[in-house]
Order: C-alpha cells, then sequence, then structure tokens
C-alpha cells in the first residue's frame, strides 16, 4: 500500500522539470517489452545521501557512529575507542602537581608530544593541545605515567539530557508530540540496540553506489546512497531484496525510507528528524516495487502474497521483535496471516497499516483484516493532526488502534502531514504515476536515489510504524511477549473522539504504555 | 464519611481516652501507695494507661499484587501507640499508629496474569492510625503466674494513608489519599514487670476502595488491602495487673455466728482496730488454725485458733491472710492465717 501522495500533476514543479524538457526527447524504456538489465556498482565506501538544502553550512563530511550516536565533524571531534565518547580532537585537559617544577612540566609536555597551551583554566587546569598528527589519547596515557601530572583527561564533549530532540527539523514532527512522545523517551530513550524492527516495504538503501540500466537503446546511471541520519555502522541486519532477490534493498519509492525513518531515525544529533525508537537496529525488507521499480522492471514480483509471506518468516527466523507492515490491499491472501501467526510465536510483534480505502468503499484490507485475530499483531489505522480519523483511514472492526498518519492538503504541507526523511520529490518522487514518469522520462527526466529532503506524508501507513517504534521501546522496556504489548498498548490508549470502528481502543499512549502499573494505580 | 473527619475524630478520642488516664496513673507497687491515687474501680481494677511500641508482620490478602509489583509479600511494619485499661471494668481503648513502605517496581500483568518488569521504581507508603475498644481479661485472683498474662479482644476503626508514587508521573498519577479501615484483633498482655509488658496480637484489617480501580492490583482482580498482621508490643506504664493487690475469690459462704474458743475473752469491740477497705471480708476457721506474726509457718505460731471462729480478714496477701483475732492475753490482735485453714466470706 503506497501513501497516499497526492499527486497535483505538474502544477508548482513544472518549473522545476523545465530544464529537463529542453533535453532532447529520449527513447522510452520498456513498456511491457524486454526490462533492461540491472547492473549495480557499489561505492567502495558508503557515504550518506545529501540531505537537500537542509544541512547546515559548511558542514564537512559527518563521521558515521555506533547506531544512535552522534554524526559530528570529524575534523573537530574524535570518538574515544575506548568509552565511546567524543571528545575535542587533538585536545586534552591535565593539571600538574602543585610542586611540580616548570621544567618538570616542560619535560612531561615535551614527552607527551602537547606543545601548545591553548588556555589556563582554573584550579591549575591548563587545556594543551598536541603536535598535528599526534593522538592525543597517547598523550594523555604518556602524561598519566609522569610523577609530575595530578590529573588528566581528554576535552570529552558533553549534551545535554533533554528528552524533546534536538533534531533541527524536530518541530515539524507534530506527530510525537501528539502522542507525547518526548514524555515518553524520558522512560525510555529510544529503545536499545539489541532490538531489532524489520521493516517490510519498499526497501530502504543501505549502501551507496549506481544502478546502471542496460536496454537496447540506452543506458541510464541511477545513483543512489544509503539514507543519511538514517542508515549507519552496524545498523542494518540482514537486509533482504524480495523482489529482485538480493541482499541490497534499494528503495525506489521512497516509502519505505519514510516509514523506516518514522521507526529509527536517529535522534538528538542537531540534523534531520527524529524516530521513535532511534536506537535499534532495522531489517530493511523489499517486498514492493517502487514506482521507477514498476516503470523500469514491470514484470517484478513486487507486492505478491507469496513475497510478502516469505519476506514476514524471514524477518521471524531472523530475530526480528517488531515487523512493521505498512502494506495491503483488498485480496484475501490466508498465507499471510499464516505468516504473521508464525511470526507472533516466533516473538515478534506485527504492526499493520489498516489501508487508507475509506474513500473507495472502505473495502475490508489485508493483512490488516487479520490483526484482531492473532494476539501480537494489531491493526492500525491513522488519526490527523486534530486527532480524529484521518478522512481515508479505512475503518471497520479490525481496526485495533490509531497513530499520527496525519492528512495532508499539498504536496509540502508540513503542518498536516507526517514529516520523515525520504526522497527528494524533484529528483525521485513526483512523478508517481506511471504515465507521469513515462511523460517526464520521455522529456529527459531522470530519476536518482541519493537525494534526500524532508517529506510530508499521509497514510495509515505512516500511523503503522508509530506503533512499531512504539512497541519496540516496550520490548526494551521488558514487555518481551507481543500478546502483552498488544494488550498494554490497547489497554493505555487514550480515548479519542472516534468510534471503536474508526480507532480501536483509541489513540496510542506511549508514556502511560512504557510507565505500566503501579500497585493501585 | 470525610477522612479528615475521621482523623479528626481519631484524634479526639485519643485526648479524650488520655486525659483521665493520666490522672488516675500511680498505683504501683505491692504495697500500697501512702496516699490511693485513684478510686477502686468496679471489680477491683485500676484505670491503667500504657505507651507502647509495635513491629508487625503484615499478610495482605493481594500478595499476588504485591508480587507483581516486586512490593516484599509480609512487609514489616513498624508502630507506637498508647492504651487506657480498664476505663469500666475491663473495657479499654487504643489508638494505634503504625507504617510500612516499600520499594517494587512498576509492571505490566497481561491477561493471562504473566507479569513484565517495566524498571520503573515504584514506592508504597501506607500510614495507619488504628482506633480500638475492647476487653482486656485480667486476672484478679490466682496466682502470680495466671495474673501476669491478660488476654484481650477488641475492634474499632481507623484511617489508611495511602501513598504510591513512581518517577515519570504526571499530575494526579500518584496516589496520596486516606482510606477508612475497619478491624478486630486478638491477643495477649505478659507482664514481665508492674509497669512493663509484651503483647502479642492479631489483627485483621478491612480495607476497600484502594486496590482493584488501577494497577496491577485491577488486573489481577485484587480488590481489597485487607490483611493479617501479627504484632509484637512492648507496652510501658502503670496500671498493669501486677501493680495492684489481689482480689479474693468470689466464694459466698453463709454467714455463721462467731463463736469463740471457750475461755477465751470476747472479740474486740467495733473500732478497736481500723479496719481496712478489703476488712469486710471474714475468715471462718474450719480447723484448728495457728496465727503468725509474720507470713511463716516454721515459726512458732502467736496461737491456734479453734474452729469455727470469725476473723476479720485485713488483707489477702494470696496464700496467707492478714486477720484480726481475739488474743485472749492481749486483747485484738492482727495476724498470718494460711489461706488454706479458713473459708473466706463478705
Amino acid at each position: 500500500m503506497s501513501s497516499r501522495l497526492r499527486l497535483l500533476a505538474a502544477i508548482g514543479l513544472a518549473g522545476a522539470l523545465s530544464a529537463a524538457t529542453h533535453h532532447a526527447q529520449q527513447p522510452l524504456p520498456p513498456s511491457g517489452a524486454a526490462s533492461p538489465t540491472r547492473e549495480i556498482r557499489l561505492d567502495p565506501v558508503t557515504a550518506l545521501g545529501t540531505l537537500e538544502g537542509r544541512q547546515p553550512e559548511g558542514l564537512p563530511v559527518l563521521s558515521l557512529g555506533a547506531p544512535g550516536a552522534e554524526l559530528l565533524p570529524s575534523d573537530v571531534w574524535e570518538v574515544d575507542p575506548r568509552t565511546g565518547a567524543w571528545f575535542r580532537k587533538g585536545e586534552l585537559l591535565v593539571r600538574f602537581r602543585p610542586d611540580a617544577a616548570a621544567g618538570q612540566r616542560a619535560n612531561a609536555m615535551a614527552a607527551a608530544r602537547a606543545n601548545h597551551v591553548i588556555a589556563h583554566l582554573p584550579d591549575g587546569w591548563e587545556q594543551v593541545a598536541v603536535r598535528a598528527g599526534e593522538s592525543a589519547e597517547e598523550a594523555v596515557a604518556a602524561l598519566r605515567q609522569d610523577t609530575s601530572v595530578a590529573q588528566v583527561s581528554l576535552n570529552y564533549r558533553a549534551t545535554t539530557f533533554q528528552q524533546r530532540p534536538n533534531d533541527e527539523f524536530y518541530s515539524l514532527q507534530w506527530n510525537f508530540d501528539a502522542i507525547d512522545l518526548p514524555r515518553a523517551w524520558e522512560i525510555n530513550p529510544g529503545a536499545r540496540s539489541d532490538i531489532l524492527v524489520a521493516v517490510i516495504d519498499s526497501g530502504l538503501n543501505t549502501a551507496s553506489g549506481t544502478v546502471t540500466l542496460s536496454s537496447a537503446t540506452e543506458t541510464i546511471a541511477v545513483p543512489f546512497a544509503a539514507v543519511p541520519d538514517l542508515v549507519s555502522q552496524n545498523r542494518i541486519v540482514s537486509p533482504r531484496d524480495f523482489v529482485f532477490d538480493n541482499d541490497l534493498p534499494l528503495d525506489w519509492n521512497g516509502h519505505g525510507t519514510h516509514v523506516a525513518g518514522t521507526i529509527g531515525q536517529e535522534t538528538n544529533n542537531l540534523i534531520g528528524l527524529a524516530g521513535v525508537a532511534y536506537n535499534v537496529r532495522l531489517m530493511p525488507l523489499k517486498v514492493i516495487a517502487g514506482g521507477w521499480d514498476d516503470f523500469f522492471f514491470p514484470t517484478n514480483p513486487g507486492g505478491s502474497a507469496a513475497l510478502i509471506a516469505a519476506a514476514v518468516r524471514y524477518a521471524a527466523d531472523g530475530g526480528a521483535q517488531v515487523i512493521n507492515m505498512s502494506i495491503g490491499g483488498p485480496g484475501d491472501a490466508p498465507i499471510l496471516a499464516d505468516a504473521i501467526r508464525y511470526a507472533v510465536e516466533k516473538g515478534a510483534f506485527v504492526a499493520i497499516a489498516a489501508g487508507n480505502s475509506a474513500d473507495d468503499g472502505n473495502p475490508t484490507i489485508y493483512p490488516a483484516a487479520y490483526g484482531p485475530e492473532i494476539p501480537g499483531a494489531m491493526t492500525v489505522g491513522a488519526v490527523a493532526r486534530s486527532l480524529n480519523r484521518s478522512d481515508y483511514s479505512s475503518f471497520g472492526s479490525y481496526v485495533e488502534i490509531c497513530a499520527p498518519g496525519g492528512q495532508i492538503q499539498s504536496l509540502v504541507d508540513f503542518e498536516g502531514g507526517v514529516t520523515q526523511v525520504s526522497y527528494a520529490l524533484v529528483h525521485s518522487l513526483f512523478p508517481s504515476s506511471l504515465p507521469d514518469k513515462q511523460f517526464f522520462f520521455s522529456r529527459g527526466f531522470r530519476p536518482r536515489f541519493d537525494r534526500f529532503d524532508e517529506v510530508p506524508l499521509e497514510g495509515t501507513s505512516m500511523a503503522a510504524p508509530h506503533v512499531a517504534g512504539i512497541a519496540a521501546l516496550l520490548y526494551s522496556q521488558g514487555i518481551t511477549s507481543p500478546a502483552a504489548i498488544e494488550e498494554a498498548i490497547t489497554r493505555f490508549a487514550r480515548p479519542i473522539d472516534a468510534t471503536a470502528d474508526e480507532c480501536g481502543a483509541g489513540l496510542i499512549d506511549p508514556r502511560r504504555t512504557l510507565r505500566g502499573l503501579g500497585l493501585a494505580r | 464519611m470525610n477522612p479528615r473527619t475521621h482523623v479528626l475524630g481519631a484524634a479526639l478520642s485519643f485526648l479524650l481516652v488520655c486525659a483521665p488516664g493520666s490522672a488516675a496513673a500511680g498505683g504501683d507497687g505491692q504495697a500500697p501507695p501512702p496516699a490511693a491515687p485513684a478510686a477502686p474501680q468496679s471489680g477491683g481494677l485500676r484505670l491503667g494507661v500504657q505507651g507502647f511500641g509495635s513491629a508487625a508482620l503484615s499478610f495482605p490478602l493481594a500478595s499476588d499484587s504485591f508480587t507483581a509489583a516486586d512490593l516484599e509479600t509480609k512487609p514489616f511494619e513498624a508502630g507506637a501507640g498508647a492504651q487506657v485499661t480498664n476505663i469500666w471494668r475491663s473495657l479499654f481503648v487504643q489508638v494505634a499508629f503504625s507504617r510500612w513502605d516499600d520499594v517494587g517496581e512498576r509492571a505490566f500483568v497481561d491477561s493471562e496474569g504473566n507479569r513484565f518488569g517495566l524498571g520503573i521504581p515504584l514506592t508504597v507508603k501506607t500510614t495507619h492510625l488504628d482506633v480500638s475498644a475492647g476487653w482486656r481479661v485480667e486476672q484478679v485472683r490466682g496466682s502470680l503466674a495466671a495474673r501476669r498474662i491478660v488476654p484481650y479482644v477488641g475492634a474499632g476503626v481507623g484511617v489508611l494513608q495511602y501513598e504510591e508514587s513512581s518517577p515519570f508521573a504526571l499530575p494526579g498519577e500518584d496516589l496520596d489519599d486516606r482510606f477508612t479501615t475497619y478491624h478486630a484483633m486478638a491477643g495477649a498482655e505478659y507482664w514481665v514487670l508492674k509497669w512493663l509488658a509484651v503483647a502479642g496480637d492479631v489483627r485483621y484489617r478491612l480495607i476497600r476502595d484502594v486496590l482493584g480501580s488501577g494497577g496491577v492490583s485491577s488486573a489481577l482482580g485484587d480488590d481489597a488491602l485487607d490483611g493479617t498482621s501479627v504484632a509484637v508490643r512492648v507496652l510501658i506504664g502503670p496500671g498493669g495487673p501486677l501493680g495492684r493487690r489481689a482480689a479474693p475469690p468470689r466464694r459466698r459462704t453463709p454467714r455463721q455466728p462467731v463463736r469463740t474458743q471457750p475461755g477465751t475473752p470476747p472479740a474486740a469491740p467495733p473500732g478497736a482496730l481500723t479496719p481496712s477497705p478489703q476488712a469486710q471480708l471474714t475468715a471462718l476457721t474450719l480447723t484448728d488454725t495457728p496465727i503468725f506474726v509474720l507470713p511463716d509457718e516454721r515459726r512458732r505460731p502467736l496461737r491456734v485458733l479453734a474452729p469455727h471462729l470469725s476473723l476479720r480478714v485485713r488483707e489477702d496477701r494470696g496464700e496467707w491472710l492478714v486477720v484480726e483475732f481475739p488474743d485472749p492475753q492481749w486483747g485484738p490482735r492482727v495476724g498470718y492465717v494460711q489461706r488454706k485453714h479458713v473459708q473466706l466470706s463478705e
């Protein structure tokens, strides 16, 4: 199920694409005929994609830290491998014994290759720089051995412990404030890194490189990049592309990226946006072919029930404690129910989007309809910023809980949509339908998947990952049974102005759920 | 009733029952005090006032909920209080304060009763103020060992101050409220000294409206904080059973004419000796009864009284009675006779 990106045709974006129309008309890619060959070349070093127009001015290359770690300029800050703490590169703080003679001090500094006192600080402390190219850690080790030194340490970096994230565009994430998530983070800040969340969706770029598409008539190079502020070292576990049968689940849609971001976007690192369970590891499993996948490879098997069922079982067998399924359709495929039941029995909680078909006759959506039958799998409807059911959110007895899914009025409605990192609109998302893609492609437009931006979307697809992320927090907090997680979420749901068919137990309330029960209260 | 009203009521009760007790305190020792501080009570019992400290082990019925919240299922309760005894016959009133607190863990309990600890501290504090009334059974007759033990039963009403708090609470989410409680108790005091006793009792408290509406207690179906507590108390204060003279046995005998031994002078005229209040008792000699100057049968008796002689009893000292007897040589005298040789009557 794709999110409801409301296509506003070319209005407003024609200008952005006008340059493309100046190109000579390109041969159309095969449509219904033989697909082009697909060759993937990975960059030797995974570089993060860029957040278009959103990076602070002059920000240098960011260091890739551990999952959940901050990204900081590598020429200013370094990581102490012993503690994992950041420190000011090439600097240390030292205090000599009061009785140490000037000569002793000079000798100690020289031995440690610390040649420059940056500042004399109170209580005898001195801020010292080591020589260029020398290691501050080694200088500290050398000074510790010197009898004239009383105390010495690296010039470590401290941060505030505020729970309201400091991410640059957190203010766009009304959806987190609407469910009181900052207070929930006070209880459990982002879950633990041993929690694994599988995102069964349209994929997630976990590496950088180029896909070369070759047809009889032309060759197209499609660049892609690891998602900034989301993909980092050791964070991605057992990724899998079930559509193209490989281990690089490239997202050629943006939906999977957005959903994964809501679950696990890195947080409190001054850039981008926040995610609900920002310390978890992610298992991106591509089962949905993105729009451009369908454009170039119309015969791909993406979205089939057999593929999705295989992915659910793969996630469960791979140790995922939480699975998010922001996918579905009106076809009743019991194989999915079996797979979800299998996953729950293996200990995985499953969040399923209810569907966006309320305006389209409100048909029953699957696998959403299986949710109530399986304790440990929850079907999630969407609420708008008003906390009323979003107009599109499918309703029926199978909706068990609601979470913010947003309701947007335009492509860039940050006020109403759920904002998360995805592809920059003008590079990949905009021509959403196949005819649009054909139209713009024929005029020279080429998609690329290495430019990212903050993108507001709406849909139960956006609501489900809130529940998946909170399930990860709960798992991390100590509720390790999928059925119990569902019960807890249901029990502590906040009543809202919606019927049970619209929102089940109500709006998810992570703070109350994480806080659990006392003796009498 | 408003909980505040209960507290005020309890405090007033405390003051009321303490006031007369403090005035009546003072009876002690095996010898009467120089000036009798209080009038004898009905049945020979005098008002007593004792303060006490207590240590109790509680056994709440909602132990499953306590376990789920990782709280001690047998919390230790420390307390203190005071009691006034023999207010009317054996009626006593007691005011007791006790408290326990413990730190457990917030949890989630699913519908199958599985518990999942959430790692968030949960502090529970309970403070009880119980006002009780009851009946103490003091042995006013019998051996000293028997008189040391005073069984009692009682019942009353109280106030529970219940506090429950955890981190990450928003205003109104922690609980700090008062609840009315009811209790019944039974136990016994053992008087070690005339002013010191050790007591043990069992108390059952009926406490509703605290549990059951939320928390793990709701999930587990525990709707009452009822429970039994077993307490040990140390009482200090005057008015215990060892601090008063024992009453004579309540045996009625037909009045018989006083018959003196032939040849002995008549009994002393009334008023020759000032009778004490207990001297209304008379002892009828059943057999030849030696009378001694001290309660020691190894001594040589002053006289040997003939059977069927009626003697005025001045004092009951257990196995010995202090009686007035007509001495043929010296006239009315006082001496000791053994209880086994006489029959007492009023």
